[in-house]
């Protein structure tokens, strides 16, 4: 009982075979002359979902995000909005509006006719007292009120980023796209402005896929996360799974920091896992997650540095214990992050939290400390 | 103040004095004067040997009367009207000319641009009397345009082209085409590309977005064109008087007339006064325009 309750409280739509998507691609390629974009891209998006696309530059997931806004066509492959196919459908006729990176304020117009802009070239034709109802209450969403009268180079840059955020929503698009919405703000605005994104979508019930580089503000703000690289879809998951659970060492890495340790992969005959990495050191003992690991196959363990435990002494409670010697400390204030050179060369990253406010630090250069961690700290990556 | 502030301040206010100033207080002069028989042919001459009896003498005889005699005959009022119909017409055209070019420039490929730009500037650098004259060669009865027409069979008769307004159109048209694209493109091809998308996004249709954004955006360069079009097309002479007829009576060719052929130094003065008046208003509203633009920058 207590069970289902949690399941249907968790917004996951995407767990549940009998939704339908709002947004699905289905074999998109897109190619500019002879060089590919995205290649054979398939993915599903549901309804008031907040998607973020993720990816270093030159990934394809603006290319992803101008097809959906109808800038650009697929060079094969469908796209569907509701069930309706909208692959060639041009931008102006689909009910999907886009926040631009730019945020593409038209500058000769004020901030009220920048937001009634959309309203006055609706299919149907909005009476003029609905507009004004409309862009008043996307000025109260927006908290730009004071602003109406203004032309967009006389606010400031946050203020603009609500501009063309109010802008895209007053026709209250089925799906909004936001390109980057927070890449020109100082990192104080962009944090605030998260959560303010976060409750707009929440407020308006919208669907929102974002474009980003940024994993933070992804891991902050979306539902889920697509992690693309080269063109290609590499996961699509929740942050928490895609931060625990990376499918690969280029999203394991792309995401937060980690440590990697190439190696080869030993089953014993009671079914543990684990892995050799050098001549000397003792194999690092983990989990048997993924049951395609086959005995004598070279893997990347991937364990993220606050899982490892830095100690004075062996902890022989736990599987993994390796000792190494400490050849860099950075001090964060929250944290601190340590590099410690084990004795089989590697250098390994390991994060402590820096509970005490007085007194020393306990560790220190050259220090030589044990690095312990569990046996489910980490994950065990083929490719 | 140092010398070299005062130097960099004073050099402008020097120019506009000597080449300005200056010799438009000596055109308004004459244009108060008489007429005569001497050299220079008016009177009176500013004399400071005479004393001050002379120096008032010498303002008692200036008057406004050629300024009346403006009025009296219509040539002058007939001749700035057409002046000024032939430089408003020639503008709209030059514009509607002009547009498509600055608008396909600014959205070619970036590499092309440059030689583009090149190829509207190239005819600077032939003499711009060769070029009006090269029209000559193109309208004429027996010219390369009518011979064309007459070979490929669309007329049967040569078209008058030579020697009428239409030819003077052609010629300015033709001759202030780049002052119209330089100004409309340099507007054009800052503007934001992303801001056609997002009318598009919002509803717009292709040509929807042109006239709800790419126009209302390259509003002060066509501001711009056309003013530098329109100010020189009213007091243009060469081109009237070498493509159009006798009746195309434009303010220039009467001008030259006063000056070199009636020698009437006082009327053609007056005329030119007169003509510097009409085109200080385009000049004001330009500048207020200018000024509005900077303001919202």
């Amino acid at each position: 009982m207590t069970q289902a309750k949690q399941t249907t409280n968790v917004f996951s739509p995407w767990l549940n075979r009998d939704n339908k998507p709002l947004i699905k691609f289905e074999n998109i390629t897109k190619k500019f002359g002879d060089f590919t974009a995205v290649e054979n891209f398939n993915l599903e998006i549901y309804e008031k979902e907040f998607f973020a696309l993720l990816g270093s530059s030159g990934g394809g997931k603006s290319t992803v995000l101008r097809m959906l806004a109808g800038f650009e066509q697929p060079t094969s492959g469908k796209i569907w909005l509701d069930g309706e196919e909208i692959s060639n459908t041009p931008p102006n006729e689909r009910p999907i509006n886009m926040m631009f990176q730019s945020y593409a304020l038209f500058p000769h117009l004020n901030v009220w006719d920048n937001i009634a802009f959309g309203l006055k070239r609706t299919k149907k034709r909005m009476a003029s007292s609905d507009i004004k109802a409309r862009v008043e209450e996307m000025l109260r969403l927006t908290q730009l009120e004071k602003f109406a009268s203004r032309k967009p180079h006389q606010i400031s840059g946050g203020q603009r980023q609500r501009v063309a955020l109010a802008r895209s929503l007053a026709r209250e698009p089925r799906l909004l796209l936001l390109d980057e919405p927070l890449g020109a703000l100082d990192k104080k605005l962009r944090q605030e402005t998260q959560f303010e994104l976060m409750d707009i979508q929440e407020k308006t019930g919208t669907t929102f896929v974002i474009v980003t580089h940024d994993q933070e503000e992804a891991m902050t703000m979306a539902s889920r996360v697509a992690v693309m690289d080269n063109g290609k879809l590499l996961q699509v998951d929740t942050p928490n799974n895609v931060y625990e659970a990376p499918n690969s060492t280029y999203v394991a890495n792309f995401i937060g920091d980690i440590n990697i340790i190439e190696g080869e992969a030993k089953i014993d005959a009671e079914g543990l896992l684990s892995i050799h990495y050098s001549e000397t050191a003792a194999p690092i003992q983990t989990e048997n997650t993924n049951n395609q690991i086959h005995d004598g196959q070279s893997v990347s363990f991937a364990v993220r540095p606050e899982k490892i435990w830095i100690a004075k002494e062996q902890d022989v409670s736990l599987p993994n214990n390796v000792k190494g010697l400490i050849v860099d400390i950075a001090y964060l204030g929250n944290l601190s992050i340590y590099h410690i050179k084990l004795e089989s060369g590697q250098v390994i990253s390991a994060q402590m939290t820096n509970i005490l406010r007085t007194g020393q630090q306990e560790f220190t250069w050259d220090d030589e400390v044990w690095l312990n961690w569990n046996d489910t700290a980490g994950i065990v990556l083929t490719r | 103040m140092n010398i070299r502030r005062f130097t960099l301040i004073f050099t402008p206010y020097f120019w506009l004095i000597a080449l300005f100033l200056i010799p438009f207080i000596i055109v308004f002069k004459i244009s108060l004067s008489d007429p005569a028989l001497a050299i220079p042919p008016y009177t009176p001459n500013f004399d400071l040997s005479g004393g001050w009896s002379a120096i008032g003498t010498f303002f008692s005889q200036l008057d406004f009367e050629n300024y009346e005699f403006l009025l009296t005959d219509d040539l002058y009022w007939k001749s700035y009207l057409t002046s000024i119909k032939i430089a408003f017409f020639s503008t709209v055209f030059t514009l509607i000319v002009a547009f498509p070019i600055a608008y396909g420039i600014a959205k070619a490929p970036l590499h092309l641009r440059p030689m583009l730009m090149m190829l509207i500037i190239l005819p600077f650098w032939t003499s711009f009397l060769i070029r009006v004259y090269s029209w000559i060669g193109i309208l004429a009865n027996e010219g390369i345009l009518n011979n064309f027409l007459l070979w490929i069979g669309i007329i049967d008769q040569p078209l008058r082209l030579i020697n009428t307004n239409i030819a003077v159109y052609i010629g300015i048209v033709y001759t202030y085409l780049p002052f119209m694209i330089l100004p409309i493109y340099a507007n054009l091809e800052k503007m934001d590309s992303s801001l056609i998308e997002a009318a598009e996004d919002l509803g717009c249709s292709r040509i929807g977005a042109f006239w709800s954004i790419t126009l209302p955006m390259a509003k002060s360069g066509i501001v711009a064109g056309c003013m530098l079009v329109f100010i020189p097309a009213i007091g243009e002479f060469v081109i009237p008087s070498l493509l159009g007829g006798s009746s195309t009576n434009m303010i220039g060719k009467v001008l030259w007339g006063e000056f070199f052929s009636n020698r009437d130094w006082p009327v053609a003065s007056s005329v030119a006064v007169v003509l510097l008046a009409i085109l200080m208003i385009p000049i004001i509203l330009f500048q207020r325009h200018q000024q509005k633009e900077n303001m919202n920058e």
